[in-house]
């Protein structure tokens, strides 16, 4: 029985090409939706799952309400602290991962490394990983030892042994290799190539942070508790430290009252990455969710549209014997060799999507591994039952239920069930589309907003130099006068800040008559402002003729003034800096400075960041950047002979520059990803939202064929049936138009408000979506019906 | 009134072409009461379409008060349906989801008569039937006789000057059959073409003249002189 309902159903789906392609297709990129969120949720639920001591492992994060975020960076003396105080404590490490890298050498190999991770000496307590060679336990006790992967080996040892030899860093410290890493079992949430010991400042403290600490818990310890006890601890030491920073009330207990205060929490590890990625998987989930129950809503509607050409089978069947069980199972049969196909085809589609979901999301998932993971597979499984019973099984009944002696006379109207349902699901698919169509077209006018922004500089003549050795800062004068030899370049300037690469930096307290503010300040040279094209409007740049200017003077940009109000010339102003910059020590606290220029605002931060008040001061020594203006039409020569100049001024260190049109375009490029994406979902979205539609007007027309009979009987023209059965989809579009216009207006805003340099919420495009969305269901339900109802009203009366 | 000369039709399916129509040639007189009869398939209601202008015919001529219809566009068609004809079918034929008045009112709507005097002549015609306390009723709330009274009463609203009924009693038993031929006839009385298709040699008793057809051919004609005989 089974083989022929598949041979029947094998016909069918032969014999309606069309019905077939389009229920397959809708199905298959619901299936697509679902499978990728899938995939995407096993990849995140696999990270540090690999080992069964996970368990007990936790981040210690500070839950920021005041900022409304979560912050994991904290100081590096919160761990050592913990340690004594707290029993529960098997052992702990702090992380400090530098994923820029640093410059490694060996003989005459030198490369810089990425994904260095500084730890502490327990780390291999924590953290399950292996090693292929060396004693985890010992392997990290000498404060200059380090542990690195085969690939790191292979690179400065190749096929040498690496155990005992030394890796210099940074032209400054030996590093002797204690141990190779074994490849771990499974993704991890730190990525590393070489583990060393971590070396704290001594001037770090309370208000310093920039580390990850990691405990591992002994079973059974509470974490709740925990979490509240780590709090008081660290508010214990720390309170009177941070409350200057953050203006909290001086007494402890009563900030401790505020029902929202900041605490410390932990978070298991093998769920750290689950919930970093919360909101994204709970966004994805709903949206395939949606799109598959819309898809099978779509399939029902095709099916139940389609069903006369079957009811005078199913009259002959059960008139000759079959029973409605087993006509429901020969529907269900067909629905799942159509599930059956759409899934297989879903794997193609995701196959095809992979590449750029993976961009979008920072991972890297492969289809073909998932495929032979036995919890995925019945994953898959488990979706094609659903997707199978979801879709087929309300067309099953419907159809076994024909009654044999009504179908054989050729009776086959049903009445009007799910008919809201339908439209409802019809609609949601409406919204989506338009919603999806007006993101897509405000996204492209703002990326093209930005693409052509005027930024104040031409990002295309200015070269960064990172800077690696200490003594260059000070050497800037010699420097500069080297570079400016070189032909075409015209200007030379330092700084301790990249613009579009650099995202955090350094801020401290700031009081100006009486008003403290905490802001951003930045280390220069002379001819820094010259070097990257921004024009000083008021005063003088810092000069050499002037000594003073590196101890006495600052130079603040026009958002500084603003800040302040400053009525009147900034120049001659004096600024108190209230709080030791973090790295100089030497100045008496508090110190006065006195404005000497005001340069004009340029944008240094990417267009989601204003352009905040600075301070620069005179201070080349702590510059990490070397700046050249240079004539574009000769870069590349210019910068073959930056190159070469560039050996002598740090032999140590090979040369790593960079345009900022570069940087500019990866800050962009986010953005030109984000639209790709979206544009990829619109077009998602308004194939299932055609689908539906079609299947919704074909089974409107097999709801309304008699009716329309009639109609055109006593008089109605063509233009008058197609006038009423568009005005009740139309009636559906636009009332979805209108949620859409609101969720898309809400995404938008927010979308737009991320950038301080934005397009102006562009309300034309709202409507014009509509009268578009509009257009292409009046054209799409006029083919349809045109074609059923074309011919003549005697033939359409004959379907009674 | 009715003028059809030389009236062909022919059904094609993938292969083979049936002709439901041969050389039809039938003239019908203003106020006439004509009923066609013939075993099932002999074409009857392929030509009651026909002459009601919801089919083509494949070929020949068919002339309404001497103007040719038979190469009217599709357009052209509905507006001289709407003007002219009124049709009673045996299944009713009414919409489910419209109230009695809007059902009636619907040739109305399409001819573009003004709210105001669909109204008026919608209540006009449900008091004529005895329709009036069932106006806003649901199709599906009426008896069978009543709902053909309902189809009729959409039939002559546009005041058509020939009624086409096709089995206008199939469906009825033989009390609300009897009322809905009486109707026929009177609307006969005053002056409609009436065009009946049926199987009841009782229904036809009611009319004039009688046409019988077998495979697609008017074989003969007979002409009743006393219809009130008929009723006893």
């Amino acid at each position: 029985m089974f083989r022929t309902n598949l041979k029947i159903a094998w016909r069918n789906l032969v014999n309606n090409k069309i019905y077939s392609t389009t229920n397959i297709g809708g199905l298959a990129v619901g299936i697509s939706a679902f499978i990728m969120m899938l995939l995407y949720q096993t990849h995140l639920a696999s990270f540090d799952a690999w080992d069964s001591s996970f368990k007990n492992v936790y981040e210690i994060r500070i839950q920021e309400h005041s900022k409304n975020r979560v912050n994991e960076d904290l100081s590096p003396l919160l761990i050592p602290l913990l340690q004594q105080k707290c029993p529960e404590i098997e052992a702990a490490t702090r992380v400090n991962s530098n994923s820029s890298g640093e410059l490694l050498r060996v003989g005459d190999i030198r490369i810089y490394q990425g994904d260095i991770v500084s730890v502490d000496s327990t780390f291999f307590e924590v953290y399950p990983l292996q090693l292929k060679e060396g004693n985890r336990n010992t392997a990290l006790n000498d404060p200059h030892s380090m542990v690195i992967t085969e690939e790191v080996a292979k690179k400065f040892f190749g096929n040498q042994n690496p155990m005992g030899k030394a890796i210099r860093f940074d032209e400054t410290q030996d590093y002797i290799v204690t141990g190779i890493l074994a490849p771990a079992k499974g993704p991890t949430n730190i990525d590393i190539s070489v583990l060393k010991r971590i070396k704290v400042p001594g001037w770090a403290g309370w208000g310093n942070f920039a580390y990850n600490c990691f405990v591992k818990l002994k079973p059974g310890t509470n974490t709740k508790l925990f979490a509240e006890k780590i709090t008081n601890i660290y508010f214990d030491a720390a309170y009177d430290i941070l409350k200057r920073w953050y203006k909290w009330p001086d007494d402890r207990k009563q900030y401790m009252r505020i029902p929202k205060h900041d605490a410390l929490d932990v978070i298991n590890v093998p769920a750290l990455s689950l919930e970093h990625a919360k909101m994204q998987l709970f966004v994805l989930s709903l949206l395939s969710a949606v799109i598959v129950v819309v898809a099978c809503m779509n399939f029902t509607n095709q099916s139940i549209a389609n069903s006369d050409s079957r009811a005078k089978e199913i009259g002959i069947r059960k008139a000759l014997g079959a029973m409605r069980g087993s006509l429901t199972s020969q529907f269900l049969i067909e629905t799942l060799l159509q599930c059956t196909f759409a899934v297989l085809v879903s794997f193609i589609l995701v196959e095809l999507l992979l590449p750029a979901f993976n961009q979008l999301t920072w991972s890297d998932i492969k289809l073909l591994k998932y495929c032979t993971q036995p919890g995925f597979v019945s994953k898959i499984l488990l979706t094609l039952a659903a997707v199978t019973l979801l879709a087929g099984i309300y067309p099953a009944f419907y159809l076994s239920g024909y009654k044999p002696v009504l179908v054989l006379k050729g009776i086959f109207d049903r009445g009007t069930g799910g008919m809201l349902l339908r439209r409802f699901l019809l609609s949601l698919q409406f919204v989506f589309s338009v919603t999806f169509v007006i993101a897509l077209v405000i996204i492209s006018r703002q990326t093209s907003f930005m693409q052509h922004y005027d930024l104040g500089f031409k990002p295309e003549e200015v070269t960064y130099i990172q800077i690696k050795e200490d003594s260059t800062g000070a050497h800037f004068d010699y420097v500069q006068q080297q570079l400016l030899q070189i032909p075409h370049v015209k200007k030379v300037g330092f700084t301790d800040f990249a613009p579009f690469v650099d995202e955090g930096g350094n801020y401290t307290l700031y009081s100006y008559q009486g008003a403290q503010k905490d802001l951003r300040f930045i280390n220069i040279s002379r001819d820094f402002f010259a070097a990257m094209g921004a024009t000083i409007i008021d005063g003088r740049d810092f000069s050499a003729a002037t000594p003073s200017d590196s101890t006495q003077s600052i130079i603040v940009n026009e958002a500084f003034v603003h800040a302040y109000n400053m009525k009147g010339s900034a120049v001659g102003q004096l600024v108190t800096e209230d709080f030791y910059r973090v790295s100089s020590t030497s100045k008496p606290n508090p110190h006065q400075y006195r404005i000497v220029g005001v340069v004009k605002d340029f944008m240094i931060l990417g267009f989601e960041k204003g352009i905040e008040p600075i301070i620069f001061y005179n201070n080349a020594k702590s510059a990490y950047y070397a700046v050249l203006k240079s004539d574009q039409r000769y870069i590349n020569e210019t910068m073959r002979s930056v190159t070469a100049l560039w050996k002598n001024v740090e032999p140590a260190h090979p040369i790593l520059m960079s345009n900022v049109k570069n940087s500019f375009s990866k800050v962009i490029g986010l953005y030109d990803r984000l639209q790709k994406v979206v544009y990829v979902f619109a077009v998602v979205t308004i194939i299932i939202a055609l689908v539906g539609l079609l299947a919704l007007v074909a089974y409107n027309l097999k709801r309304r064929m008699k009716e329309i009979g009639i109609r055109k009987v006593v008089g109605a023209s063509l233009g008058d049936i197609l006038q009423m059965l568009n005005a009740e989809f139309l009636g559906l579009l636009l009332v979805a138009n209108l949620f859409a216009w609101f969720i898309a207006y809400v995404l938008m805003r927010s979308f737009l408000n991320e950038f301080e340099y934005r397009i102006p919420m562009p309300y034309f495009v709202f409507p014009v979506v509509t009268i578009c969305s509009a257009v292409l269901t009046i054209v799409i339900i006029s083919m349809r019906v045109m074609k059923a109802i074309r011919t003549t009203p005697a033939e359409v009366l004959k379907y009674e | 009134m009715i003028d059809l000369r030389q009236l062909s039709k022919i059904y094609r399916t993938d292969r083979v072409e049936t002709a439901a129509l041969t050389n039809i040639n039938l003239k019908v007189a203003a106020g006439e009461f004509v009923t066609i009869m013939g075993s099932s398939g002999c074409g009857k209601s392929t030509l009651l379409n026909i002459i009601g202008l919801l089919d083509a015919p494949a070929a020949g001529e068919y002339h309404f008060n001497g103007k040719a219809l038979h190469g009217l566009s599709e357009k052209e068609k509905t507006a001289f349906r709407t003007a002219n004809i009124g049709f009673i079918f045996q299944s009713f034929n009414l919409i489910d989801r419209l109230t009695v008045t809007e059902n009636i009112a619907l040739p109305l709507y399409y001819a573009g008569v003004d709210a105001a005097e669909r109204k008026e002549r919608v209540a006009k015609i449900l008091a004529q039937l005895n329709l009036s306390h069932r106006a806003a009723h649901h199709p599906k709330q009426l008896s069978g006789g009543q709902q053909q009274r309902v189809a009729i009463a959409r039939a002559l609203i546009g005041k058509p000057r020939l009624i086409l009924a096709d089995e206008p009693t199939g469906n009825l038993d033989s009390a609300n059959g009897n009322g809905v031929m009486e109707m026929l006839c009177d609307l006969n009385d005053a002056g409609t073409t009436v065009i009946m298709v049926t199987h009841s040699q009782h229904d036809a008793g009611f009319s004039k003249r009688i046409i019988y057809m077998k495979d697609g051919q008017i074989v003969t004609e007979k002409f009743n002189r006393n219809v009130s005989a008929a009723l006893v």
